[in-house]
């Protein structure tokens, strides 16, 4: 089995396909290793360690990216990751299934697959910004290695969790009551990671005092190679320039990303990696069915999406546990630890506004991007080119309306900004999500991005990669920019800092630009529609 | 209902279909076999608007795909082997939602749509449960709903049990009684010979036979399969 996987990947790398799936897989890894190195660099200069009572920040970094990352390379390794698809496919299991191979090869096959391909994306997300806190804050080595064993040993620990979970689902199959047994530990286990998220934020002083301790000479041979390693890491610092604001929107973005991407991992892990056959359980239908085009559309994408998206749920559980602070809380004395010194450096340090970058890209679906399937469909029906184009703006706008809304709203509830600044925040922020849906709608509909026709070019890693990259960027770029302006004309909520005149200027130029950006990606991404399904 | 003259496809120096001369009449069930990889998909995309020929014209219903695509998308509906559906909805729901697609409503009918293809048991289920046949039963249900005057199907009883390709045989038939022509592509020889008015028998991307299953049979073996393996190996 091991030999036809690796003829198979030979054979894929050889062919030009292939090599562009290799492509959009390398780009991935790299994009993994430079935000892996940014946080690294950036939590070494960020106060965030300080914060938390660490004074050289440097140990406590190491506990603090093994603790934030360790969702998100949960969802990693079980997500769609191209890499892991490209590298692990797993459709002729199935094959090995119905032949004379022993199933316990076949079942020890899957896991060690499944093992690598975590391991593989944990290390690629998780260790890289470790052996750069490690080599930038120049530990004794022998501290280093035990830093360096604590993320393997976190690693391992939740890939067990993982195994554990698929050994459950596998032994249960897909019996419709069970089902809601394994939903229940899904979110219990969500919830879990989330509490020791915040609770190693909270008391990872501790933690630090006690790794502290370790204290030996090291081996000649690691000091060499800690050499070597400090010449791109420190290349890389360089190019990063690492700001103190930007750390904390990392982080954040890891917690959105954990939170979010948690029922996934759950659901990809019951139903494609175990073969399980979905339930059949009966569904109530909605109403009335809209007659027009677009209202079908946007109908069918709302009914979807709440079908499909049970981690909003949870997300909206865990932010009213967040919030919700009366002495009966449970959580209250976890929080108390972990809450103050989230609100100190995502809010009142204004860097609460990315949230809404980092949602944006994570809610981003293109503008057919999520209905390739159905391409076929819409593309042979007499739908007019406009009605989609405006179904998909309603589809993938309301995401990004809603998070500028939450943002703002968790803003001044949790954060106890001032309503000067939310309002500052909303106004500045609104461009910058009309432009963000503008390009968009442009991207998601580039004709080299959606395969309706076979000569398309590219292979499919670069073409789901590529728009994310791009649209990451711009959402980073915008945001950022929004974020300097808003903090230059609005503050805290203590009163303006520019005169009005200049505010309204600054606004009504932002407003203007915004407009005519959304018109102009609007009639590109008309453009690219009809060279994708017609004209009409 | 179908006319095509001088369709040719390219993808860099292969040709996939070679100046492909086709006539389906309107009412008529027209049956496109070929071997693997003789152009019959490639042949329906193009029919369909979803791959563009590199030289021919296609008109449907007497309008030409390049002049008016618009009005053209109205007169069919296309059922690929890979049913289109979306995993959240219902079935009865996707059928609601391609139905508003054509401006038609269905919601009235549903019940009777998915009867005539034994699937109204499934009616509230979730398109993501349902196994290939069922999908392909669901779309099925779906664009028969908006009653187009041609169905174009490709490989329709791929993944159907023995009654659900009986029930599909006597639904083609009953649609032909009501005026509605059907091209259907299948490597099932015994669906052709049931319900088919015309074959036609594509090799490497040429059109080798065209005609009554009667009338190649006078010209070729005795029943339908030695005709085809006939025609196909000749090729060779």
């Amino acid at each position: 089995m091991l030999r036809s996987e690796w003829r198979a990947l030979r054979n894929t790398v050889r062919t030009k396909e292939g090599l562009q799936a290799l492509a959009g897989t390398l780009i991935v890894f790299a994009c993994l290793v430079l935000v892996g190195l940014a946080v690294g660099s950036m939590l070494m200069e960020s106060d965030l360690l300080e914060r938390v009572g660490a004074p050289d920040g440097s140990m406590l970094s190491v506990v603090v990216v093994a603790l934030l990352l360790l969702p998100a390379l949960l969802v990693l390794a079980f997500a769609k990751v191209p890499c892991r698809n490209q590298l692990f496919a797993g459709s002729h299991v199935t094959t090995w299934l119905a032949s004379p191979v022993g199933s316990r090869r076949i079942v020890t096959m899957i896991w060690v697959r499944q093992v690598a391909g975590a391991y593989l994306a944990s290390l690629a997300i998780a260790g890289v910004p470790m052996v750069a806190v490690v080599v930038r804050a120049d530990l004794p080595i022998v501290t280093a290695l035990a830093f360096l064993v604590v993320l393997l040993l976190v690693v391992g620990a939740a890939v067990a969790l993982v195994l554990l979970v698929m050994v459950v689902a596998t032994r249960v199959g897909s019996g419709g009551r069970w089902r809601q047994v394994l939903l229940l530990l899904h979110f219990a286990f969500v919830l879990a990671l989330v509490v020791l998220l915040l609770s190693g934020v909270g008391r990872g002083a501790q933690l630090r005092s006690w790794l502290a301790n370790v204290q030996l000479d090291g081996a000649w041979i690691f000091q060499v190679l800690v050499s070597v390693a400090r010449l791109p890491v420190e290349l890389a610092f360089g190019v990063w320039s690492p700001q103190s604001l930007v750390a904390p929107m990392v982080l954040l973005g890891f917690v959105v990303v954990a939170l979010g991407g948690a029922a996934r991992l759950y659901r990809t892990a019951f139903e494609a990696l175990l073969c399980a056959t979905p339930s059949g359980r009966v569904t109530q239908s909605s109403g009335a069915w809209p007659r027009t085009a677009v209202a079908s559309l946007v109908h069918r994408g709302f009914v979807e999406a709440w079908r499909a998206r049970g981690s909003l749920v949870l997300v909206s559980i865990l932010g009213a546990v967040a919030v919700w602070r009366p002495a009966a809380n449970p959580f209250v004395p976890l929080l108390d630890d972990s809450i103050p010194v989230l609100r100190e450096v995502f809010f009142l340090q204004d860097s609460w506004l990315p949230l809404a970058s980092v949602l944006a890209m994570l809610l981003f679906l293109g503008v057919i991007g999520d209905e390739q399937k159905q391409l076929s469909l819409l593309a042979t029906s007499p739908l007019s080119r406009g009605d989609l184009l405006r179904s998909r703006v309603v589809l993938v706008g309301w995401p990004f309306l809603l998070t500028v809304v939450m943002a703002a709203l968790s803003g001044k509830l949790v954060g106890g900004v001032g309503w000067l600044a939310t309002i500052g925040f909303v106004l500045t922020a609104s461009p910058c999500v009309l432009i963000l849906l503008g390009a968009s709608l442009a991207v998601g509909s580039w004709p080299a991005f959606v395969p309706v026709h076979s000569e398309v070019p590219l292979a499919s890693n670069v073409r789901s990669v590529v728009p994310v990259l791009v649209l990451s960027a711009v959402a980073f770029g915008l945001f950022y920019a929004q974020h300097l302006a808003r903090k230059n004309l609005f503050g805290h909520g203590d009163g303006p800092h520019g005169s009005a005149g200049v505010v309204a200027l600054v606004l009504l130029a932002a407003w203007g630009v915004a407009v005519i950006v959304l018109v102009a990606t609007y009639r590109l991404a008309h453009r690219n529609l009809t060279t994708l399904l017609g004209p009409q | 209902m179908i006319d095509v003259r001088g369709l040719t496809r390219r993808f860099g120096d292969a040709v996939a279909v070679q100046d492909l001369d086709l006539q389906v009449a309107r009412g008529e069930v027209f049956g496109f076999l070929g071997p693997n990889g003789a152009g019959k998909t490639t042949t329906i995309q193009m029919l369909c608007g979803l791959l563009r020929p590199s030289s021919g014209s296609m008109a449907i219903g007497g309008v030409n795909w390049q002049a008016d695509p618009d009005s053209v998308r109205r007169l069919f509906a296309f059922a690929p082997d890979t049913p289109p559906l979306y995993e959240y909805l219902t079935v009865a729901e996707y059928c609601d939602f391609v139905a508003s697609l054509y401006g038609v409503t269905v919601s009235d009918r549903v019940d009777g749509l998915l009867e005539q293809l034994d699937l109204l048991d499934r009616r509230d289920h979730l398109c993501k449960s349902l196994s290939h046949g069922m999908r392909k039963k669901a779309h099925l249900a779906a664009i028969l709903g908006i009653a187009p005057p041609l169905l174009v199907l490709d490989e329709p009883t791929n993944g159907l049990d023995p009654q659900g390709t009986r029930r599909f045989k006597d639904l083609i038939m009953n649609l032909r009684d009501q005026g509605t022509t059907v091209f259907l592509s299948t490597h099932v020889l015994d669906v052709v010979e049931e319900v088919c008015d015309r074959i036609g028998v594509l090799q490497k991307g040429r059109l080798l036979a065209l005609g009554t299953v009667d009338e190649l049979r006078r010209d070729g073996g005795e029943s339908l399969e030695q005709l085809f393996l006939q025609l196909t190996s000749g090729a060779h």
